[in-house]
């Protein structure tokens, strides 16, 4: 166990490494020139090499990916343009902000699907429920995360008044974690994370509901039902069952789905990771869009090294080599 | 994503109060009387893309209280179609029609709930693929409780408690009870699926092939502990086979079927000695025996030919295009149901079953009939 | 190239896949959500190829009322059915247009991919090897790369135009593609016709193209038909955030205009238009997908 451990480590690593390989070049070859921007604000030649050398772009390419990568190491991703600090200190406080929405999101929405995705495949072949589920869940699949997030914040923040419509409220008096203990919070927070709930949940259902179809006609199914147990307790053994391959689905739709919650934080003005990298690209601030791109792909790495270990925990078959 | 951890009380010597629960439950299934099940005019049919087809056809059988009952055939012949149905598990669009009277109460087409009731408490099954018929992410132990749990009102460690006495029955170790059934090797899971099967002491056991997936030996080793068991609990048991063999040293009656239907039945000795219908005499045949001290080494003859399409079922007796005594009568009226004595046969020539059976012993005379695909 | 002749044993020369991809084509049909799909699809194809004859106005022309100033916000009237932007352009014409770009980089990028996941899928499904070992490294390294993130960032610094949104969608949905069709492949390559076929002298060319790609023509449609989705969602996700082709009016640009602009509340004619018609389109084709899925997976027929 210890040893799987270490051996997935050391791959999620390698993942990092080569994103980071990516990233660099992305970053360093693709754009003319990174400091042009800040030329055009009237900047000196002399002033212009400081900079240069500042954020590490004197030198060959190989020199500079060699001071990238140990820069990378040692947590440095130099200073944002136009903030004028550490990009950290942009980035830090605006990871848990898209922590708020991203992990309970995920969770409610893989956990209402699945409980969803059960009733339409236990539902009777071809029946008005199963018809329905699927048609709906593809129907709503098919709604772009941003239109829904403008559907709700049209219904229920400009029509009904019941939300606001954007933010995260003012922090006022209080600091630190009470901060996100306030009901004006909770309150900013419920239209975004229902956007990401809706938009998570329809994959779940269609692929928990796949899995009961596919699960309900297994010998081991007939024995329950032989059982006598109820009924509902034998659409269980179905979905415990369906659990797995949902969640070695997960591995690529997490990618996807951290991807759709940069749109959803746009559409609400929600001041996390995702929204910042697109700020920041809009507004060329390299250093930062790297990191904040960067840190998303961590997020990736980390989700799916958390999906693999919990496979192993739903299903008794893995051993762990 | 909810985990149901396995309960690990086990591990620990069981608490008095699980202990006398338990002695109560055991007093307690042990009082329940062994079944008594008439089986009249089942047919069961299904509809498909290409039409309707009946899989079983008036089939209609007895098992007193006390007594086995061995259900015989090849492959594809409705064995199975047939126990399934009496234990509700039949797929949703499927027409049922006869009755099933359990000690009195017809058992097919009750509701879910109905069903229940009968399930696993005054009805249990031995299925016949042991190696997918138990859940992979549950340890076989939960499996158990949960058959008793959903019947008697006890605590888990009591329904626990029970799993092992079953399992000890079986003469399967209790910590094994904590793995899951892909640690099991074929025979084990065989025996654990008996264990679940006896959890309950239910009234009528369904034996649906227990042992066609398992080598010979294991074959053996899992009859003679099924015998075993069935003398110490007497309870009723229909055991769902194609061995013949089994069905002669296992079971009083016997049941043999051919493409849906009852080609013969009665009492075991009497059909095996004596039997009316070719079908029989071929099945018979079919069966490899240890000759007897000084007797010649008997010919292993097996039936020429497949089980006709049930979709298109051929007029007259189904066996007709296979049998070698067939006339024309045969290929065009559907037989009668004979009784002699004891048995039963659907056949139009049971007063010439004396002379066939004479004739069915010869190799020459499957080899050498008429319409033989 | 060894060819079999007409006289080669149905089993050995395999079919073509145009035929294979004709008989999954009906019976996908026979799917009546798949039908629903395909008529939307149908529909929304006609309107693109029509759109310019279609649009009333220039989608980018300014309109002015008669006292001479812009003709801004107007809700939907006789002169303009869905009404006017804040800027002055008829909603009408811009969506029209808008069927064009979403079907062009739906379709550009799905071939792009299909075509692309395909060919790898079958090279490393097939040949195995350091093919397969060089596409599964790389994969396992894409699959770690945040989509969305990533063409936000590569559109960006390559400069927003049609072609680099396609580019970059095509660099995306490779990947997954080509593993889907890979496993395919090796289910299709183990079975006992391509054995003898393979026994009978058949080439690797003629096994691949009458026995590999008519078994997993279905896939490799259902993998298209979702990189239509994808590209779709894709463009207009990047469009919404600011990030598509200035010269080119599409659905996401017009939501993103309505929304920077503020008017998300009170002009809902120019809104509701481009917002329906992507739903419509990705749940066209998702159903679409669907029915291939339920085809793809022998273990969701009904019994």
């Amino acid at each position: 166990m210890r040893a799987y451990i270490f051996r997935r480590l050391a791959q999620s690593v390698l993942v990092v490494w080569a994103v980071t390989t990516i990233m660099f070049f992305m970053f360093r070859v693709m754009p003319a020139d990174p400091t042009a921007i800040l030329l055009e604000r009237g900047l000196t030649d002399e002033a212009r090499q400081a900079l240069l050398e500042q954020w590490g772009l004197t030198g060959s390419l190989w020199d500079q990916y060699i001071a990238y990568l140990g820069n990378i190491l040692t947590g440095d991703f130099g200073s944002s343009f136009l903030y004028r600090k550490p990009v950290w200190e942009v980035l830090t406080p605006l990871i848990i902000n898209t922590l708020w929405i991203a992990v309970p999101g995920l969770l409610l929405g893989a956990a209402l699907g699945a409980a969803i995705g059960t009733a339409v495949g236990w539902a009777k072949r071809g029946g008005k429920l199963e018809r329905s589920g699927i048609f709906l869940a593809t129907i709503i699949r098919g709604v772009p995360n941003f239109v829904i997030g403008i559907a709700l914040l049209t219904i229920f923040s400009s029509t009904l008044g019941w939300f606001p419509s954007f933010g995260m409220g003012d922090p006022g008096e209080t600091t630190g974690f009470a901060r996100y203990m306030t009901l004006d919070f909770l309150h900013h927070l419920a239209l975004p994370l229902i956007a990401v709930i809706i938009y998570f949940m329809p994959e779940n259902l269609l692929l928990m509901r796949s899995g009961v179809v596919e699960n309900r006609t297994e010998d081991y199914i007939e024995l329950v039902r032989a059982k006598g147990v109820p009924q509902r307790r034998v659409a269980w053994h179905a979905a415990r069952n369906s659990m797995l391959p949902l969640i070695t689905w997960l591995f690529p739709a997490l990618a996807e789905t951290i991807a759709g919650i940069v749109v959803i934080e746009i559409v609400f003005s929600w001041p996390g990771v995702g929204r910042e990298l697109v700020l920041a690209v809009t507004r060329q601030d390299y250093p930062l869009a790297q990191a904040a791109f960067f840190l998303l792909a961590v997020m990736i790495v980390i989700a799916n090294l958390a999906a693999d270990l919990i496979y192993g925990k739903l299903d008794p078959r893995v051993v762990y080599k | 994503m909810v985990a149901v951890a396995s309960p690990r009380f086990g591990q620990r010597p069981a608490s008095p109060a699980t202990l006398a629960e338990l002695e109560k439950l055991t007093e307690r299934l042990a009082r329940k009387p062994a079944a008594h099940l008439l089986v009249d005019g089942l047919s069961i049919g299904y509809s498909t893309l290409r039409g309707r087809f009946h899989a079983v056809e008036d089939v209609s059988f007895e098992v007193p209280a006390g007594t086995n009952l061995g259900l015989v055939g090849e492959s594809g012949c409705g064995k199975s179609t047939v126990v399934k149905t009496l234990m509700g598990l039949q797929p949703e669009a499927t027409q049922v029609s006869g009755r099933a009277l359990l000690d009195g109460q017809n058992i097919l087409g009750l509701d879910e709930t109905a069903l229940r009731d009968v399930r696993w408490k005054r009805m249990s099954l031995i299925t016949q693929s042991a190696m997918n018929s138990l859940d992979p992410v549950y340890c076989i132990g939960d499996q158990i409780s949960e058959a008793i749990l959903a019947h008697e009102p006890v605590s888990k460690a009591t329904a626990w408690a029970r799993a092992e006495q079953m399992f000890a029955l079986v003469g399967l170790p209790a910590g094994r009870l904590y793995e899951f059934p892909h640690m099991f090797s074929g025979g084990m899971r065989q025996r654990a699926v008996i264990a679940m099967a006896l959890a309950l002491n239910a009234g009528l056991l369904l034996a649906d092939e227990p042992t066609t997936a398992l080598d010979p030996i294991m074959q053996s080793q899992i009859m003679t502990r099924i015998r075993g068991i069935h003398a110490h609990l007497r309870c009723s048991m229909i055991l769902v086979t194609h061995d013949i063999a089994v069905v002669a040293e296992t079971c009083e009656n016997i049941v043999v079927m051919y493409a849906g239907k009852v080609a013969e039945s009665g009492p075991t000795a009497e059909v095996l000695e004596s039997p009316l219908h070719p079908y029989t005499m071929g099945l018979k045949n079919a069966f490899p025996r240890l000759p007897e001290r000084g007797a010649p080494r008997q010919p292993l003859i097996s039936i020429p030919g497949v089980v006709p399409n049930l979709l298109l079922p051929p007029a007259g007796c189904r066996f007709a295009s296979r049998c070698p005594f067939a006339t024309e009568v045969c290929h065009r009226v559907t037989p009668p149901v004979v009784q002699v004595g004891a048995q039963r046969a659907a056949c139009h020539h049971t007063d010439r079953a004396a002379e066939f059976r004479v004739a069915a012993a010869r190799p020459e005379t499957w080899r050498t009939m008429r319409g033989a695909v | 190239m060894k060819q079999a002749s007409p006289h080669t044993p149905a089993a050995i020369r395999g079919r073509s896949a145009w035929s294979a991809a004709w008989d999954s084509w009906r019976q996908v049909m026979q799917d009546s959500f798949a039908v629903v799909g395909v008529s939307i699809l149908l529909l929304f194809v006609i309107i693109a190829l029509t759109a310019p004859y279609l649009a009333p106005f220039d989608p980018f022309k300014a309109m002015m009322t008669e006292t001479g100033r812009l003709a801004r916000l107007r809700p939907p009237s006789g002169e303009h059915l869905l009404g006017t932007t804040a800027f002055g352009n008829d909603v009408l014409s811009q969506f029209l247009h808008g069927f064009r770009v979403a079907l062009l980089v739906g379709l550009v990028a799905a071939i792009a991919v299909g075509f692309i996941s395909t060919l790898f899928g079958v090279l490393s499904g097939y040949f195995g090897g350091w093919v397969d070992d060089v596409l599964m490294r790389i994969t396992d390294v894409a699959l770690s790369i945040p989509t969305l993130p990533f063409s936000i960032v590569a559109v960006a610094l390559l400069g927003p135009s049609i072609e680099n949104i396609i580019l970059v969608i095509t660099v995306l949905f490779w990947r997954n593609g080509a593993r889907i069709i890979r496993s395919a492949v090796l289910t299709e390559r183990e079975r006992v016709y391509v054995k003898w076929a393979r026994a009978a002298g058949a080439s690797h060319f003629h096994i691949i193209m009458r026995h590999i790609l008519p078994n997993i023509i279905r896939v490799v449609f259902l993998w298209v038909t979702m990189s239509v989705a994808f590209a779709v969602l894709t463009e207009a996700s990047l469009s919404f955030l600011g990030l598509g082709d200035p010269t080119v009016i599409s659905w996401g640009q017009m939501l993103n205009t309505a929304f920077s602009s503020g008017n998300l509340r009170t002009a809902w004619w120019w809104v509701v238009p481009p917002s329906l018609a992507l739903v419509m389109l990705v749940s066209a084709l998702y159903l679409i997908g669907r029915a291939y899925e339920e085809q793809t997976n022998p273990r969701l027929r009904k019994r």
